[in-house]
């Protein structure tokens, strides 16, 4: 199957900022992932932890600052790589802002049980844009596939 | 949310087995039940992530706040976590200079007999 096959493969979600909803998506979008076969499993797993980490942030954003809105995720394959955009309507961040964490040998690290949500996001995909505007907060996750 | 756990004893350990997925919404029942066994006076855990078919950042911190708890109890807590996909994301986030992985109870138990 060529990648043009996916020129109308986009898959959009619409969820409560609800956190039982987190495993909806990231299991609706690894599924629409695994349709391309040039995405191998591994990735797919990687994928879908991406995908639960953004949408976290956004509940976390929307719960924190009691927006109602529904959280939107987009799914694109036409591309000729995988395109995932969650938007959310809180208030956004800078990438470069996120505090660091202390080093693992440091016995500090076990008062920290959050912050490493982000980096993950962006070890795991091969790009990673945040984007801040009249229209929430988007964050795009791009994972670009593999010859098979 | 799909999170199931059963404890098994295992002296002087207390064995939490956990199956399914460990997330945002389902961390919250493991985080309850870690402080329940240690209110019960178990401070020497082994957590066994075997059928864990998932973990995210939430989960992990869950896990990294239930060392803490034992660790002032004077207790610890050992991971059993023979999947290579789960030991990876402990291992992005630099965890595995604090946790072991364990591929069984017996392993987790025989190595840290000093606890006994």
């Amino acid at each position: 199957m060529s990648r043009s096959d996916y020129s109308s493969g986009m898959v959009e979600l619409r969820i409560p900022a609800k956190a039982e909803y987190i495993q909806l998506v990231r299991t609706v979008i690894g599924e629409v992932a695994s349709i391309n076969p040039n995405l191998n499993l591994g990735r797919i797993a990687d994928l879908r932890l991406a995908v639960s980490e953004a949408v976290t942030n956004a509940y976390r954003e929307h719960t924190r600052q009691n927006i109602e809105d529904q959280i939107v995720i987009r799914c694109d394959l036409s591309k000729g790589k995988i395109e995932i955009e969650i938007n959310d309507q809180g208030a956004g961040f800078n990438p470069d802002q996120i505090p660091s964490l202390p080093d693992s040998e440091d016995p500090n690290r076990l008062n920290h049980e959050s912050g490493v949500g982000f980096s993950l996001i962006q070890e795991l995909s091969d790009e990673t844009v945040v984007e801040v505007g009249e229209e929430g907060t988007k964050v795009r996750l791009i994972f670009n596939l593999n010859d098979a | 949310m799909t999170l199931e756990l059963k404890r098994t004893v295992y002296s002087p350990w207390l064995v939490v087995s956990v199956f399914g997925e460990i997330d945002m919404g389902s961390s919250p029942k493991l985080r309850t039940e870690i402080i329940r066994v240690i209110n019960e006076g178990h401070s020497n855990l082994v957590l066994d992530l075997t059928s864990v078919d998932f973990i995210d950042s939430a989960g992990l911190g869950t896990i990294i706040g239930g060392l803490r708890r034992v660790r002032s109890h004077g207790g610890d807590l050992l991971l059993v976590c023979p999947q290579e996909r789960i030991q990876k994301i402990f291992t992005l986030c630099d965890l595995d200079k604090i946790f072991t992985f364990y591929l069984t109870h017996d392993e987790a138990v025989e190595d840290n007999k000093e606890m006994d």
